[in-house]
């Protein structure tokens, strides 16, 4: 079983729009997929048309006394199943924190599932939290969309710190443009300055389009309704990039 | 992921059962308790193939191997497979050309990923067969909650009959299938098709009812023996009896043999024909001297025959495992492709050489030879008379040859040390098949738990004395192999290369064979111990 991550400190970058894209595709090809929306404020769950919660929250999860399949949903898709959000997720650092091994916690969860995925995704919150060193920890490939602006470089360069501080194992990290508008003259510099010298940034990047602002009102990912846009054709590069990594 | 949930069959000469599932879920959206709302899927026409091995290996494993062509719809065929806990479906970009040799390699059914990575196992070395087809006209209805998300989804199959294409008027089907999370709201679904006029619980598979136009029903072939024999039987009709139920999955095996399906056919085929010779050898004392001896020589002439193509069929299956095992510094196993390439084009050759024996007139007259000891075998029970009182029964037939056969393996087995020629071992060894012949043979008179636990015992031996055998025979015939290759083509140097990884392999085997003689003496001292005596012992005791 291999462990994606969508992960930004930085929040509304689309991070959740890669995942449940992502997702969705390693689904078609016949994966056993699942996709675990670990924001409590259960974005992919809703895009998927599923309602949050789970019995018992983040506490009876972190602890065992849920198991990691009883929340589990099946999607509208072949293949791809969702662990819902919920709300208490907001309290996994505590939840975490209260656990034996903390850091390994989401680890020795997911290892429960895995006879019954082949691939996970983990749709993060963005914060730097016990939370995410425990995603990079599980993690075998952590996917970074990054809006081309000047603190681009900035927030690339501080991810990179972070995963490099975490304790091992630490994940593969790729990171790859989100709502990039090409007119721009200044997305445009940032990607050549992000990419100048540096590697681990992926060739495809996500233009800034409505048709992934229109996965809200229509709840389906994009390679669904609208499988020629640019968008879709984005996500399938970024996935042909992303699926042998780790 | 969907989880199978109820199937229904709709009353033959029931009209437009669509419609009828249809109106009910109509009727019923948007009521308390019941789903929100229906979105009816277009209806297309589809050809549903079933795929299994010849013998049943998925079908036996819980899986069930279906590919779905949606005549109408855009797309690619699509494969399904379910589990015992699970249901994959994957797209089909590749689809399997029409069957010149009637099954496929799994590869070229199923694409890499986890769905061949589940089946690999199963399946192993045979060919998928495609072992129904069945047209319908599917009708899907997504029954969904107030979010507009799918909690259940209700398929109409009907099947579409003969060559003019219409709705046959029996054997529609209607499947709730529960999208995963939501048993509940699915129950209610079930609910509501479960009072549609017309409609009962089905309680075959959708498989068991696709195979029941072409005759066949799951599991109706095995390689494991099944004969009924009662004690009282007189041992000739027993003999016939064992002897017919050999030689029709001989027969059964033939044509696979003859299109190259997969290796197991000829398998199945000399295991046919072992146990045949050894049922003769054990108790053809029963039958009329000249039958027996004729069907002996026939018998034998069968299995001779198809000895140097299973050879090759043993190399060929065994050299990606026998060169990942070879560790030497510098080893890369792509220099045997020329010996891969030599052993192929050889099975080419004994399979022609093979095809072409097997329809020729020796071939018939030996089938002929072990029909006639065959004859009255298929005789039911109550039709063959009871014992002539000079007349022999077979459980005293089969006790006094399990014993005998238990005791020779005893005593070759006990003349061997460290110091005795590898014929020796090769002559325990075909002493032990015989036992397990006899074993299997006589199986259906014995004490099932004492039977399970001799053959265990004996199995393990068995084992070690094959490894023995077969790493003495693949080396020598690599050395073989290896001066024919240079005498064709000594000029090449991937040949030169090629002979010099054989010789690898040659040492691989040799540490092999030295391992399985190390084994051998502790294994015969178990076997020759109180514990197999005590299971051979309890053989014909009655089952608790």
């Amino acid at each position: 079983m291999k462990v994606f991550a969508t992960y930004n400190i930085k929040g509304g970058v689309g991070k959740t729009s890669a995942a449940v894209n992502l997702a969705y595709l390693a689904a078609q090809e016949g994966q056993r997929t699942l996709l675990w929306d670990l924001d409590p404020q259960g974005a992919a769950t809703f895009l998927f048309r599923i309602r949050s919660g789970v019995s018992g929250g983040a506490k009876a999860l972190v602890r065992g006394r849920t198991g990691m399949d009883d929340p589990v949903k099946a999607t509208d898709y072949d293949n791809l199943d969702l662990l819902p959000a919920d709300f208490s997720y907001r309290n996994m650092d505590l939840a975490l924190d209260r656990a034996k091994s903390p850091t390994r916690r989401i680890t020795a969860l997911l290892a429960t599932v895995a006879a019954d995925y082949d691939i996970v995704f983990l749709d993060c919150p963005p914060s730097v939290s016990l939370v995410s060193e425990s995603v990079l920890r599980a993690t075998h490939a952590l996917l970074v969309p990054l809006i081309p602006t000047t603190l681009a470089v900035r927030t690339y360069d501080q991810l990179i710190d972070f995963v490099a501080a975490a304790k091992a194992p630490r994940p593969t990290v790729l990171a790859f443009f989100s709502m990039v508008d090409r007119r721009k003259k200044l997305h445009r510099e940032s990607m050549a300055a992000l990419r100048d010298g540096r590697r681990g940034i992926a060739a495809a990047a996500i233009p800034a389009a409505a048709v992934v602002e229109n996965m809200g009102p229509r709840r389906e990912p994009v390679n669904v309704f609208a499988p020629a846009s640019e968008a879709a054709r984005a996500y399938v590069a970024l996935w042909a990039e992303a699926r042998d990594l780790g | 992921m969907l989880v199978a949930d109820r199937e229904f069959v709709a009353a033959d000469g029931v009209a437009d059962i669509d419609r009828a599932v249809q109106e009910a879920l109509a009727r019923t959206a948007g009521r308390p308790g019941k789903h929100a709302s229906v979105l009816a899927e277009p209806a297309s026409s589809l050809r549903r193939t079933w795929f299994d091995t010849f013998d049943w290996r998925l079908h036996r494993a819980g899986f069930a191997l279906w590919r779905t062509q949606r005549s109408k719809a855009s797309g690619s065929p699509r494969l399904t497979l379910t589990t015992r806990d699970d249901v994959l479906t994957v797209a089909t970009p590749a689809q399997p050309q029409t069957a010149a040799r009637a099954g496929f390699p799994l590869d070229t059914v199923v694409p890499a990923g986890p769905m061949r990575s589940l089946l690999e196992p199963v399946v192993e070395m045979r060919a998928l067969l495609p072992v129904a087809t069945q047209r319908f006209v599917v009708s899907s209805y997504r029954v969904r909650n107030d979010d507009e998300k799918t909690v259940a989804l209700v398929v109409v199959e009907q099947p579409l009959g003969g060559r003019s294409g219409e709705i046959s008027r029996g054997g529609s089907r209607v499947k709730v299938v529960a999208s995963r999370g939501y048993s509940e709201e699915a129950a209610v679904t079930a609910r509501i098709i479960a009072k549609v006029s017309g409609l009962t619980p089905s309680d075959t598979s959708m498989l068991a009812q696709a195979l029941t136009v072409t005759g066949r029903t799951p599991g109706d072939y095995s390689s494991k023996l099944d004969i009924a024999l009662s004690a009282r039987m007189p041992t000739e009709y027993a003999v016939r009896r064992i002897m017919r139920a050999l030689l029709d999955a001989a027969q059964r095996n033939v044509p696979g043999v003859v299109a190259g399906t997969d290796t197991e056919f000829l398998h199945d085929l000399r295991v046919a024909v072992r146990r045949a010779r050894s049922t003769l050898k054990v108790a053809g004392g029963a039958l009329p001297v000249a039958q027996a001896e004729a069907a002996s020589v026939a018998l034998k002439w069968l299995g001779d025959l198809t000895t140097p193509l299973r050879d090759l069929d043993v190399y060929v299956l065994g050299l990606d495992e026998l060169a990942a095992e070879v560790t030497v510094p510098g080893w890369n196993s792509s220099q045997l492709e020329p010996f891969r390439e030599f052993l192929v084009a050889a099975q080419a050759t004994e399979h022609a050489v093979l095809v072409r024996t097997l329809r020729s007139v020796r071939a018939k007259r030996a089938f002929a030879a072990w029909a006639a000891v065959s004859a009255g075998g298929d005789l039911p029970v109550d039709d063959i008379g009871a014992v002539q009182p000079d007349g022999s029964r077979v459980d005293s037939v089969a006790k006094s040859a399990v014993t005998r056969a238990f005791k020779r393996v005893i005593k070759a087995g006990a003349r061997i040390s460290a110091e005795s020629p590898p014929s020796d071992l090769h002559d325990l060894r075909k002493r032990c098949k015989e036992l397990r012949y006899s074993l299997e043979i006589f199986g259906s008179l014995h004490n099932p738990a004492a039977q399970r636990a001799l053959i265990d015992d004996l199995k393990k031996l068995q084992d070690c004395l094959g490894e023995f055998q077969d790493t003495e025979v693949q080396q020598h015939a690599i050395k073989t192999n290896a001066s024919r290759m240079l005498a064709a083509d000594a000029a090449n140097p991937s040949t030169i290369d090629a002979v010099m990884a054989m010789g690898r392999l040659a040492d691989r085997l040799g540490e092999r064979q030295i391992v399985a003689r190390g084994t051998f003496a502790l294994l015969f001292e178990r076997f020759a111990g109180p514990q197999p005596r005590a299971h051979l012992a309890a053989l014909y005791e009655r089952a608790s």
